[in-house]
């Protein structure tokens, strides 16, 4: 049997296009993008560090937060400046609204329609929309707008945030509880398709993302089997490689290693070392972690637990959080150049930063890895796998069901093409 | 008492009163900026503008007379009273930057309203006055920025990056770089920031930074 099917993927973040040959027992997957090139390496360099945010927090409007802060944080580091323990706290609270925020979207209008769900069905959209509002409000005092964040710049926030407002985003996440408990059991009841993960290598930021304070580099990054400590060497672990008759980079773990990473990567690593958790949230982790290694479709399981865990932990944070000591410190007149790096935990996985400086501190060279370079060679190497176990049954030798399928699996990664930003368009 | 029709809508007003007075009575609205009800009704303006039977008139000087068809808004009125706007900026002194008006401006409100781009983002912010971040050294694009944000971004004590495009007014470019930004912010991080977002710049904007700021842009 001899099958090409090109697919563009709908309901994903951005355009792309899903190419399977099946020859035989031979399975080929390619996974492209098909968005055009947005080059925002070049767009920053020549600029002044406190442009940089700015900058790139408009990779992606859905992670804005995650960019902004890598960014920051890499440039903080250039230029050896040290924010206070409660700026850092703020920077991590706006990441994680944005984290859970993503997750909920994602569930409930990208995937939740490829298990049957309508998103006719009024009761659960107007869930999903009730909480989408708190976190856009929630967002809005915290960071200065709902997207594309203009509060905190690299030093520390612009404006003193006041204890009634982070009272006012207490009682907003306060409404939420209940509707979030919703959707958790409506995601937790989908029976999921079998499929076993070819390439169980699962990387994320360690104690990630109950971690309050961001580690400040080097930092170190749990695997499956090792554990890394990243600064300059992150090019050495993440390697970009360019593949034949595709532009876009795929991201190999040690050049060699096919790994994943977000939100079940975070919570496969998390029960190694994570503390503070309720028992109920311990309990729902260890219950489908067997999963979580097993099956790359129970990223889905993974999002709204880890959804359930992000809400607890930000109403743990926010309310003992004093930012009474709200500090912003300038870098000094004396800099002689010198290079940083971020790495944050993106809702889609790791997002490395990395910027270099002149002396009048400007930026020379950039660098972006985003969580959808890494996870994409997984989601070829995953679709190979499904297609090859829905070939064994004979309804498996349907082309629609094959592109179904294949479809669903790439929708439950969330991978997000805009944010990729160094995927361009390929000729065939 | 005289009948006349609004929108269509029929109502009776005294002989005495003026076309302003009649819509107002039938509950629709009309802009206004020059008038000042029982002081000042000389039509310089020309915001008020409205048509009866057909002819475009100034609301606030037009008397009313019996079958009176008024209209009170149509595209053609919204076109006329965006004119009439653009012109009286066009001979406004725009320096929102140290206006003394605090945000209270009739021609910032009847701007966002009607949809005209002339009036700076300083017009909005709360920091205008000692707080100025460019009075502070900050590249902020407030002065050169559209209206009609709300200053969010300065608001919240980071400038204004030019999200909204550039006023089109070569007067207030000038203004705003000699008067303003030349004695307080480094004109080359000024230059960089104006190609965050507003990489090409028509000609005369162009060359008026390149002139200010005596460096290749």
């Amino acid at each position: 049997m001899s099958i090409k099917l090109t697919s563009e993927v709908v309901r994903v973040a951005g355009e792309s296009e899903i190419l399977v040959s099946i020859d035989g027992e031979r399975v080929k997957v390619e996974y492209d993008s098909l968005a055009s090139p947005r080059s925002f390496e070049s767009l920053v360099t020549g600029r002044k560090y406190w442009e940089v945010p700015y900058v790139v927090s408009r990779v992606c409007g859905v992670c804005s937060h995650a960019h902004f802060w890598a960014s920051n944080l890499a440039i903080e580091l250039a230029l050896g400046i040290k924010v206070d323990e409660a700026t850092s706290t703020l920077r991590d609270v706006c990441n994680k609204l944005q984290i859970l925020q993503n997750h909920v979207i994602h569930l409930g209008f990208l995937v939740l329609p490829d298990y049957g769900y309508s998103v006719g069905n009024d009761k659960y959209v107007s869930t999903l929309l009730k909480v989408n509002r708190v976190v856009n409000e929630a967002l809005r005092l915290l960071g200065g707008r709902l997207t594309n964040p203009n509060v905190y710049v690299p030093g520390g926030f612009t404006e003193d945030l006041k204890q009634p407002v982070i009272k006012r985003v207490v009682n907003l996440l306060g409404s939420v509880g209940n509707d979030l408990r919703e959707l958790a059991n409506i995601i937790l009841s989908i029976e999921l398709p079998e499929l076993e993960d070819p390439s169980p290598e699962y990387v994320s930021l360690r104690n990630s993302p109950s971690v309050t304070v961001p580690v400040e580099g080097p930092y170190i990054i749990d695997s499956s089997k090792n554990t890394y400590t990243v600064y300059e060497n992150y090019r050495e672990i993440f390697v970009e490689r360019y593949l034949d008759l595709s532009t876009s980079k795929k991201c190999l773990m040690n050049g060699e290693k096919v790994f994943h990473t977000g939100a079940r990567a975070r919570l496969i690593n998390y029960l190694k070392g994570g503390s503070g958790l309720s028992s109920e949230l311990r309990y729902l982790i260890a219950r489908y972690e067997p999963l979580f290694k097993k099956n790359p479709f129970s990223n889905i399981y993974a999002k709204i637990i880890e959804s359930l865990l992000i809400y607890e932990n930000l109403l743990q944070t926010l309310s003992s959080l004093d930012t009474g000591k709200l500090s912003r410190v300038r870098p000094g007149n004396s800099f002689s150049g010198g290079f940083g790096v971020g790495v944050v935990e993106a809702p889609r996985g790791l997002l490395i930063h990395y910027y270099e400086l002149n002396p009048e501190m400007r930026v020379i060279k950039a660098d972006i890895i985003t969580p959808t370079v890494m996870f994409s060679k997984h989601i070829e190497v995953s679709s190979e796998a499904l297609i090859k176990g829905l070939l064994a049954s004979e309804e498996g030798r349907d082309e629609s069901l094959v592109k179904r399928f294949v479809e669903a699996l790439v929708r439950a990664y969330d991978p997000c093409i805009p944010c990729a930003v160094h995927v361009i368009k390929m000729k065939r | 008492m005289v009948k006349v029709y609004v929108n269509n809508n029929e109502v009776e007003v005294s002989q005495d009163a003026l076309v302003i007075d009649a819509v107002e009575k039938a509950g629709y609205e009309v802009p206004t900026l020059c008038y000042l009800k029982g002081l000042f009704n000389e039509a310089t303006c020309r915001i008020c503008v409205v048509k009866v039977n057909g002819k475009v008139v100034p609301s606030c000087r037009f008397p009313v007379f019996e079958g009176a068809r008024i209209i009170v808004d149509d595209s053609e009125l919204r076109r006329l009273r965006r004119v009439n706007l653009e012109l009286l900026l066009a001979t406004h002194e725009i320096k929102c930057w140290s206006c003394v008006r605090k945000g209270m401006c009739e021609l910032l409100s009847l701007s966002k309203r009607l949809g005209v781009e002339g009036i700076p983002v300083c017009s909005e912010c709360p920091l205008r006055g000692r707080s100025c971040l460019v009075l502070k050294g900050f590249p902020c694009l407030g002065p050169l920025t559209v209206a009609g944000c709300d200053a969010e971004c300065p608001r919240r004590g980071s400038p204004c990056i030019g999200c909204r495009g550039y006023i089109m007014s070569e007067d207030v470019w000038v203004r705003a770089l000699e008067e303003f930004y030349k004695d307080n912010v480094s004109l080359n991080e000024l230059k960089s920031l104006i190609s965050f977002f507003w990489s090409y710049l028509p000609q005369n904007l162009y060359r008026l930074v390149r002139e200010v700021s005596n460096v290749e842009y």
